[in-house]
């Protein structure tokens, strides 16, 4: 009894003095609270909701009954004219919301008031010429800040509390062409993040940081050839000098890793996807132009490059493999269990791949439309081209004959994350429907002087629809059900345990979809087009949905016939937050 | 006193409207300010040396405002990804970041049929026929040399222009592999007079302007380029679709300046060969 008096009062000091000497700390994100994003509902630590990038939330008082009753709770407006794409993530802790805005801007509003705290706008140096609009696509939680990369290429480190700059450090040279608008991810202390600049002449990387102070402590360049870093020294050079390249235009082979990468800790490994290789033109560059359009798998400890997996050997296309490759747990009917890694390219197909090792395991449609590729061989691992439908050399002196081409450039599924959720074992991909004509273009010109250009105009495929939410089965590839929308789908996708699947579309509307059915059971709208990422959390027993809506983006700066279903939207710029009361009225 | 509100009404309309009509030109003179976009780091057309805004293009756009009785205000721009989108930016829309537009653009194509796909705008007044020329360092590939030359001996080119996307295919892709590529003609340059490579194809303009002092040894000329579809084209001005008057202006500016030889006098300050478009732009080889 003594002892046991003894250790309960030991226990009960220790308890108030971890209490005592926690509190301070209460404000700080560990290494710890962004491995357990995933499974802690009440706060939103990581882009993706977990460094796995499931977006999927054990929450389940929202839910297929109860979603009716979801209604808001404030709303925050950007304000002034810079009404562009807001393609942001929110993140949640310590009772507040940080979001990024078009033109690198930060908000951070008290979850529980609503009310703004600081707003950081970064200043933008004249002469910037980003491609593909202003958007921001979120930031990273560690420690006391909120790590975001800009739009003239920075890493800028804010206080939570009082939104100041603490570190600042230049990624690349803007001058050059380097932009950034991807979220970072924060893994074991390390700030991860890649370059965007998809333009001619740069050559993608992943980059690995001490979060705390933004010193760099490795690099490794996406094209073959180029030597990695770490701690200032080199780290061997990227696959082989030349292999899959012709003269030298591997050092300026393209592949930029501009919409940043996932983590899985099973694993012990990140993935990063990479851009078209340039030049645009595929007859120039005989070869597979490693490791462009591909899917690398670095360790986050030196960033060496474990593995890597080509969707779209030698691009012709400009399907950029950039889109998020998602860690989860391929169930086999022998209840076997594969680690795996699922994947919806621009070029058409859902790959799931073994994520130990890279490993094809099946690659399906989910649009409707393929015509670059008859399907891809599960022995090789490799596409079987359609070689008639790849574009013809712009050196032709006439204009060249068209080829149709399908999907587009802008993808069967562009940026915007899938979410996949393991109660259904269902992946959500936002896909679009659409393909493009592409023909030499002799009659072109670039900085003034004559150019041997590609011309192309996209086209929706079907009358009634160009976006299709869909339910793809990893397992059997299907797709279970598909929820369609008049204008291109550029939003992302969450799903709960609640059955729920949440997703945003042009028109306005956040939308949510009976996850096994696809029946769409509750919609709102929120004053201009959603193309950002929902979230969803648990605060004071009460589940709360945020998204940022603002139409934007890369649909409205491309013409033709797309043009028509998206020209009527209004620009906007805001953060809806809504909860589910606890007591419904 | 209807007649006179009547009067009244109509003197008014037509005042608006003249002034809807005449904005440009009024504007300008007005304002007293030539607004120009020339493109920023492109030795000898635009560029900045000293400090102070230098090169032919700002030279002729200064002695175009000074026509105009106005002072001229340059403003150094980026290249985007092809002419359209430079228009876009900087003639008749604006760049989505801000900065609005200027009244002209120099360095324009005048080429009819590119001007039918660029509706918004008007190509007028050129003053140089541009065309694609080769530098190379006649201890490398002797006097007289040709394309074939570069099957062996390397050459550089400003990555993804028009003599890069050539090169890459000329000589059934035999010429490739010795291809150099650079950021710009004036690092290309320099790498020749270094003697890193044996020669640079990009338009003469350039390559005479960044090698106007070079040894003996490196000769600029034409070379024969069997498939190239364009070897030259037409430079003028570009100006927003309706501004008629404006048009009128520059192209009687110009013109002016042309018949009075600044036009030449600017280009030779250079060391840049005065070509006047006398005639229509060669149009495509096998158009």
């Amino acid at each position: 009894m003594k002892s046991g008096d003894l250790f309960r009062k030991v226990l009960l000091a220790s308890a108030i003095s971890f209490a005592l000497t926690s509190a301070p700390l209460m404000a700080a994100v560990t290494d710890q609270d962004i491995a357990n994003d995933a499974t802690t509902p009440n706060d939103v630590v990581s882009y993706g909701l977990g460094l796995q990038g499931q977006r999927f939330s054990p929450l389940d008082k929202l839910n297929t009954d109860t979603v009716k009753n979801l209604i808001p709770a404030f709303v925050l407006s950007y304000g002034d004219e810079k009404q562009r794409g807001q393609e942001a993530q929110p993140l949640v802790h310590n009772g507040k919301i940080f979001v990024t805005a078009s033109y690198s801007r930060v908000f951070t509003v008290d979850a529980k008031t609503g009310e703004e705290l600081w707003q950081y706008d970064h200043r933008l140096p004249d002469g910037i010429l980003p491609c593909c609009d202003v958007v921001n696509r979120g930031g990273a939680l560690y420690d006391n800040l909120f790590i975001f990369s800009t739009l003239d290429a920075q890493l800028v480190a804010l206080d939570q509390d009082t939104g100041k700059v603490v570190w600042k450090e230049k990624m690349e040279d803007y001058k050059a062409g380097y932009s950034n608008t991807a979220a970072p991810i924060v893994v074991n202390g390390k700030v991860i993040t890649g370059v965007s600049g998809g333009e001619f002449g740069i050559v993608g990387k992943v980059e690995a940081r001490d979060a705390k102070t933004g010193k760099l402590i490795w690099m490794r360049p996406t094209v073959e050839g180029h030597m990695g870093t770490l701690d200032g020294k080199d780290n061997g050079i990227t696959g082989e000098t030349n292999k899959s390249w012709p003269g030298d235009l591997w050092k300026t082979g393209g592949a930029a890793t501009w919409l940043g990468g996932t983590y899985d800790a099973e694993t012990n490994t990140l993935f990063f996807g990479t851009g078209n290789p340039a030049p645009w033109n595929s007859h120039l560059r005989p070869g597979d132009n490693l490791y462009s359009s591909s899917v690398l798998a670095i360790n986050p400890d030196d960033g060496k490059i474990k593995w890597s997996y080509q969707w779209t050997p030698h691009d012709g296309w400009d399907f950029d493999g950039v889109n998020e490759f998602v860690s989860f747990d391929l169930k086999q009917a022998d209840g076997k269990v594969i680690k795996a890694g699922g994947h919806a390219d621009r070029n058409g197909f859902f790959y799931v791949l073994d994520r130990t090792n890279g490993q094809l395991i099946s690659a399906n449609p989910f649009v409707n439309k393929i015509t670059w590729a008859k399907g891809i061989d599960l022995k090789t691992g490799r596409p079987e081209y359609d070689d008639a439908n790849r574009p013809g050399a712009p050196s032709a002196a006439e204009k060249g004959q068209s080829v149709f081409s399908a999907p587009s450039f802008l993808g069967g599924k562009n940026w915007m994350p899938m979410a996949y959720n393991p109660n259904t074992d269902l992946f959500y991909v936002p896909s679009n429907e659409w393909g493009m004509d592409i023909w030499n273009e002799p009659i072109s010109y670039k900085k003034g002087a004559a150019y041997l250009g590609a011309g192309f105009t996209i086209k929706p495929l079907n009358e009634d629809y160009i976006g299709a939410l869909r339910a793809m089965d990893p397992k059997t590839g299907k797709v279970v059900w598909e929820a369609k929308n008049k204008a291109p789908l550029w939003g992302g996708v969450l799903t709960t345990a609640g059955n729920l699947v949440f997703t945003g579309t042009p028109e306005g509307y956040l939308k949510a979809f009976d996850a096994k059915t696809g029946q769409e059971l509750w919609k709102f709208q929120t004053g201009s087009g959603v193309v950002g990422c929902p979230i969803t959390w648990e605060q004071d027993g009460e589940q709360f949905v945020a998204v940022p809506s603002g139409w934007g983006g890369a649909v409205p700066l491309w013409g033709g016939e797309v043009a028509k279903s998206v020209k009527h939207l209004n620009q906007g710029g805001s953060l809806w937050v809504f909860k589910l009361p606890k007591t419904p009225s | 006193m209807n007649m006179r509100v009547l009067a009244s009404v109509t003197l008014s309309l037509s005042l608006v409207a003249s002034s809807l009509f005449a904005a440009g030109l009024d504007d300008i003179k007005n304002k007293g300010v030539l607004s120009v976009s020339l493109y920023k780091d492109f030795p000898p057309y635009s560029y900045v040396a000293d400090g102070k805004q230098t090169g032919i293009d700002v030279d002729i756009a200064n002695a175009l405002a000074a026509k105009l009785g106005v002072s001229s205000q340059i403003r150094l721009v980026g290249a985007d990804e092809n002419v359209e989108d430079d228009l876009r930016n900087n003639v008749w829309k604006g760049h989505y970041l801000g900065g609005g537009v200027t009244d002209l653009m120099l360095h324009m194509p005048v080429d009819n049929a590119f001007a039918e796909k660029v509706d918004k705008v008007k190509f007028i007044a050129p003053y140089q026929l541009e065309q694609v020329a080769f530098a190379f360092d006649t201890n490398k590939v002797g006097k007289q040399p040709t394309l074939a030359n570069f099957m062996s001996d390397s050459i550089g080119v400003e990555i993804d222009t028009l003599s890069d996307v050539y090169l890459l295919e000329a000589m059934q892709g035999q010429i490739s592999k010795n291809i150099r590529h650079f950021e710009n003609l004036s690092k290309a340059t320099t790498a020749l007079k270094a003697g890193e490579i044996a020669g640079v194809m990009g338009p003469r303009g350039e390559l005479e302007g960044l090698l106007a002092e070079h040894p003996d040894t490196i000769q600029i000329q034409s070379l024969v380029t069997p498939g190239l579809a364009r070897s030259n084209w037409a430079m003028g001005i570009a100006v927003k679709a309706d501004n008629e008057e404006l048009v009128k202006a520059i192209n009687e500016s110009m013109a002016a300046l042309v018949k009075d030889g600044t036009v030449k006098k600017i280009f030779e300050q250079y060391k840049v060969t005065y070509t006047p478009p006398a005639i229509a732009p060669e149009v495509t080889a096998k158009n």
